[in-house]
Order: C-alpha cells, then sequence, then structure tokens
C-alpha cells in the first residue's frame, strides 16, 4: 500500500502539505494509493503506516531558502535534515521517524517531500508565494507515486 | 564563599520552551528561577467577541496533548453561565472523552518523556533500541487513548466533536465495541505498566506542599468536584478566585499560583493522593502491590500515580462501553442567556480552571484561563530547591540532570501556560 500524509495544520502556510495531499485525491485508485492528513501526530504517526507500506510524507518546510523549492528526503534522511521539533513535548517528525529507525518500525519506503515555505507567517491565511507553488509539490508527489507504483 | 551556577539554557522533553537558573552560595540556594521565556498566546483576548458555540473549537488548540481538558473547562463554565443541564448520558460520554486523554497524555509522558529519566537514557529514541517492548507498549496505549479521542472528536489531534451540552454525534455502537475489544486486548499493558513504574528505582525525598484537586461524592473526579486541598481548603470553581491568587515574576510569562500565600501542588500524584478511596477496586488491588505508602508526598511517584490513572481510565472507559447505547441525541438545546459561568476539571497535569463572562447573546465578553502548570510553577521550583540542597555533592552533569528529572515528575506543559503580557509603561 501507498500511504501519503499531508502533515500540516488549517492555518497560514502551514496547510501546505494538506492542500497537495487534496489535491491528489481522484487521480490514483483508492486500494493502492490512501490518502489522509494529519495535524500535529507526533509520536503517533508511527500508527498510520505498516512493515510493508510505501509512505510519502507531504509537509511544508522552513530553512530560509528560496520559496517553492521542493526537498526530497528518503528514509533516516529525515532524522538529519529535519531540526528538533517544537512541536508538542518537542516530539515531531525527526523526532517520530528515530523513534521508528530505533523501534525497527520504519515501513518498506519512507520519503519525505518538503515545500519551502520561507519564513513562516503567523497568519490564517495561506500566503500567495505559497499558494502558487502548491502545485509543484503535487507534481512532484504525484510523480514518486507513479514511480513507486511501476516498481 | 564558594559559588556556583547551574544553568539549563533549554528544557527538554516538556511542551514549550523553558530554561532554569540556579545560583549556589556554600550550601544555600541564593537564586533559582524556572524561567518560562515562551512568547505569551493572548488566547484569553481571542476568545472575547467570540460566539459560545467556537470557544470548545477554539480552546482545543490550547494544547496538542490535553484538548479535552481546555474544551470539557470551556463547556462545564459556558453551561454554568446559561444555566444548561445536561443529561446522564452526556455525563458518560465525557467521562469517556477524559479517559481518552488521559490514557493518551499519561502514556506518552510515562513511556517518551520520563521514562528515559528512571533508566539513564537521553531521550526515547535511544531508549527505544534497549527496551523496544516498553516504548511499544506505550505506543499501544497512547493510540488506544488517541482512538477513544477519534470516536468521540472526530480526530484524536485538536478534536472538534465537543460542544456546550454534549457532542454533535454520539459514537456508533458498533465503533464502540470495536474499540471495547482493544481495551480488552490491552488490560495486561496496563496492569504491566503499573508494576514497571512501581519497581523503578526513585530518589527518596518528601514534599510538603498541600495537594490540590477535585474531589466527587462518588467517582474518581475528572469533569466535576469540589476543588479541595490535603489541607484542609474545600471550595467551588466559583469560589477558585476567591484562594488562588496568581502573580508575576519577572522571569517568566507564565504566572505563578498560590493558594493562602504558599505554593501548591496539582497533577496525578495529588489527584490519587486526595482520592485513594475514589479509585476503582480493581485499581486499588494494584495500588496496594506497589510497595508505596499512599498517600505519597515523593514527586518521583507521579509516574507511578500516572499509571495508576491509566488504570482508572481504562477501567471506567472498558465499564461504559461495556453497557453503551447511542443514544438519541447526543447534546441538550442551549439557550444562551447574560451571565458568569466558572468550572475546573482535571486535566492530565492537574485542575484545568476557566472562567466566562457572555452576554446576551453568548458572545463572551471577559475569559479567564488557569492552567494546572501555572499552578505548579511555583511548587516546582520550591521542589527544586530542596532538591538542590539535597543533592550538593552531585557534580554539575549529575545535578543538571536531577533537576531536569524533578521537574519532568510535573509534566510542564509550558505552552498551556505562557499567557500574560509583560507590559514596560514609561511615562515622560
Amino acid at each position: 500500500m501507498i500511504r501519503v500524509i499531508g502533515l500540516g495544520s488549517p492555518w497560514g502556510d502551514d496547510q501546505a502539505g494538506w492542500l497537495a495531499a487534496e489535491d491528489l485525491r481522484g487521480m490514483f485508485d483508492e486500494e493502492y494509493v490512501e490518502i489522509k492528513l494529519l495535524d500535529c501526530p507526533g509520536p503517533s504517526l508511527l500508527e498510520h503506516w505498516r512493515a510493508e507500506d510505501s509512505v510519502l510524507l507531504l509537509d511544508a518546510v522552513s530553512s530560509k531558502s528560496e520559496v517553492g523549492l521542493i526537498y526530497n528526503l528518503e528514509g533516516e534522511d529525515i532524522i538529519y535534515y529535519t531540526a528538533p521539533s517544537l512541536s508538542s513535548h518537542g516530539f515531531g517528525l525527526a523526532e517520530a521517524v528515530a523513534l521508528a529507525t530505533g523501534l525497527d518500525a520504519l515501513p518498506q519506503r519512507l520519503c519525505l517531500l518538503g515545500l519551502e515555505i520561507g519564513d513562516p507567517h503567523n497568519t490564517m491565511a495561506l500566503s500567495p508565494q505559497t499558494e502558487g507553488s502548491i502545485a509543484k509539490l503535487t507534481k512532484a508527489a504525484h510523480d514518486k507515486i507513479r514511480r513507486w507504483l511501476s516498481e | 564563599m564558594t559559588e556556583r551556577r547551574i544553568e539549563i539554557p533549554i528544557l527538554t522533553r516538556v511542551e514549550g520552551e523553558g530554561a532554569l537558573y540556579v545560583r549556589i552560595e556554600g550550601e544555600r540556594v541564593a537564586d533559582l528561577r524556572l524561567n518560562i521565556f515562551e512568547p505569551p498566546r493572548f488566547f484569553e483576548k481571542f476568545l472575547e467577541g467570540r460566539s459560545w458555540k467556537e470557544i470548545p473549537d477554539m480552546v482545543a488548540r490550547i494544547c496538542g496533548i490535553c484538548p479535552v481538558a481546555y474544551q470539557m473547562s470551556a463547556v462545564h463554565a459556558i453551561e454554568a453561565a446559561f444555566g444548561a443541564v445536561i443529561t446522564p448520558e452526556i455525563r458518560t460520554l465525557r467521562r469517556l472523552y477524559y479517559c481518552g486523554e488521559w490514557l493518551e497524555s499519561h502514556s506518552m509522558h510515562i513511556h517518551l518523556l520520563a521514562a528515559p529519566d528512571f533508566l539513564g537514557f537521553p531521550d526515547a529514541m535511544a531508549m527505544a533500541q534497549e527496551y523496544p517492548d516498553i516504548v511499544r507498549r506505550g505506543l499501544r496505549l497512547q493510540g488506544l487513548g488517541n482512538r477513544i479521542l477519534s470516536m468521540m472528536g472526530g480526530r484524536s489531534v485538536h478534536p472538534v466533536g465537543a460542544r456546550v451540552g454534549g457532542f454533535y454525534h454520539a459514537p456508533d455502537e458498533s465503533e464502540a465495541r470495536e474499540i471495547l475489544a482493544r481495551l480488552r486486548e490491552a488490560a495486561q499493558d496496563v496492569e504491566d505498566l503499573v508494576r514497571w513504574t512501581a519497581e523503578l528505582k526513585v530518589p527518596s525525598i518528601t514534599r510538603n506542599a498541600p495537594f490540590v484537586s477535585l474531589r466527587h461524592a462518588h467517582d474518581y473526579p475528572m469533569n466535576e468536584g469540589r476543588v479541595i486541598s490535603s489541607d484542609g481548603l474545600n471550595i467551588t470553581a466559583d469560589e477558585f478566585e476567591d484562594h488562588v491568587e496568581e502573580r508575576q515574576v519577572s522571569y517568566s510569562t507564565a504566572l505563578h499560583a498560590h493558594i493562602n500565600g504558599r505554593p501548591y501542588w496539582v497533577g496525578p500524584l495529588a489527584r490519587v493522593n486526595n482520592n485513594l478511596d475514589r479509585l476503582p477496586e480493581q485499581t486499588i488491588h494494584l495500588l496496594k502491590q506497589t510497595g508505596i505508602a499512599w498517600p505519597s508526598r515523593n514527586p518521583y511517584h507521579s509516574i507511578v500515580a500516572r499509571a495508576l490513572e491509566i488504570h482508572v481510565a481504562f477501567t471506567e472507559a472498558t465499564t461504559i462501553l461495556e453497557n453503551y447505547h447511542r443514544p438519541e441525541k447526543a447534546y441538550v438545546e442551549i439557550e444562551p442567556r447574560a451571565g458568569i459561568g466558572m468550572a475546573c476539571t482535571e486535566a492530565p497535569r492537574g485542575i484545568l480552571w476557566h472562567r466566562y463572562e457572555l452576554d446576551s447573546a453568548g458572545l463572551v465578553k471577559t475569559a479567564r484561563i488557569v492552567p494546572p502548570t501555572s499552578q505548579n510553577q511555583a511548587q516546582i521550583e520550591a521542589d527544586l530547591r530542596e532538591s538542590v540542597e539535597e543533592d550538593l555533592s552531585l557534580n554539575d552533569a549529575a545535578l543538571r540532570a536531577r533537576l531536569e528529572a524533578g521537574i519532568r515528575n510535573y509534566d510542564p506543559c509550558i505552552s498551556c501556560s505562557t499567557h500574560f503580557l509583560k507590559l514596560t509603561v514609561e511615562r515622560t
């Protein structure tokens, strides 16, 4: 099973992962590709995959680079290239993947596609720059899923 | 006189941003500050002008770990302002909802945040390599709590199912049966957890602050009860403001709470100590096997209290679901009216008090929230002062580790507690 997980929240540019995941709905057979949206899952992210799955995480990334840049991190690289989290009890994506690694509970394939959003803005609305880049994240995710399906 | 400084610039395995500063002169603590520097969040101000219908979803956003507590204190306070009375079925569903949160929050704290202190690891990721079964148990129990939250709230993080008057929907009986089956499978995990926490090696220390919690006429307290303390306080939620004084300190964006001028202690250890005779029979049986003399004044026994409360939540959720029949309607109709309402419920970290003043249309005129971490903050500092003086022989690294573990005994949620604005006025 390919599991696409949009990470984020309903607010501001943090919506990027959710919006791209929503855009993918209807593009693939639900029997093979599951799409879900999660808000701050912390360690419970591990509940959302099994060892035999291919998991594609879609998330907004802030590294002060050019807005719209797409990052592609595979497997344990997610631990080393994402900063320690400020999410609930300091347990975010990097920590969840590190925990899965320690428990030998990583899925067969794990990939994070991140969309650079620049400085995160504390506003409710999506910024025009990020909004204009969502299609790039959706396309990158679409291409990745097609590749996995063909392998 | 020798001077020694211990600094922990960033506290880890707690929610939010804080630090600890200690200055020791000779064998005495000259200064100790739990420095909470997370920016204030102004939630109480955000709520002003909002409709009563929006409040449960808004306050659920205050905390990713204990949204149910914020929702429950809010709905009870607003129902008090409107004079609304809920049905016994809704009361039961609210207790089930709270059971889910206690299971989720306590399981996460025990296994992923506190356990590394007791087993000598820097974090849960490192601990998972040597104790995978322990961590997996924590994830299973946390997942079970999340499953109950999803059933009641639509989703486990920032749930949206609760409303003033009850819930938007009652769970389907088939979903309730599925969760009941999962609970039954978890029975051994829950009992093993209590015994495992009781076997952890802990420092033998005693702290003498009053324990403050709710106390209900016949149930272990979650949503209702009087606010009581181990030294004789016995008040309603409406009287809370008359007894609890919140003070600003220069180095923290969270307020310090005192009762009658003294720090006090809220949370699982306070609840268990104050409600030993309200524990379910099966939990009392386990409690007697812990070898601990209850009530305990050792903050390191907080982890055992959390495990016992997981057993309470497990036992009660199982009983509720065994007898569950989907009610025709999961809420009572609400008629807004002008008024003031106050309520206190038991968040995983301790009592959480809300006060709302609403106008005749049900719009919030003022809101006030007193979260458990700000109530514990003065007590945490008092506890750590004693810890420093007890452990002066430790080197700096060991003392730092001891103090961090001492803070985590209270499972502080700093993000919940930071809501005052430091205001500087210069007049010319």
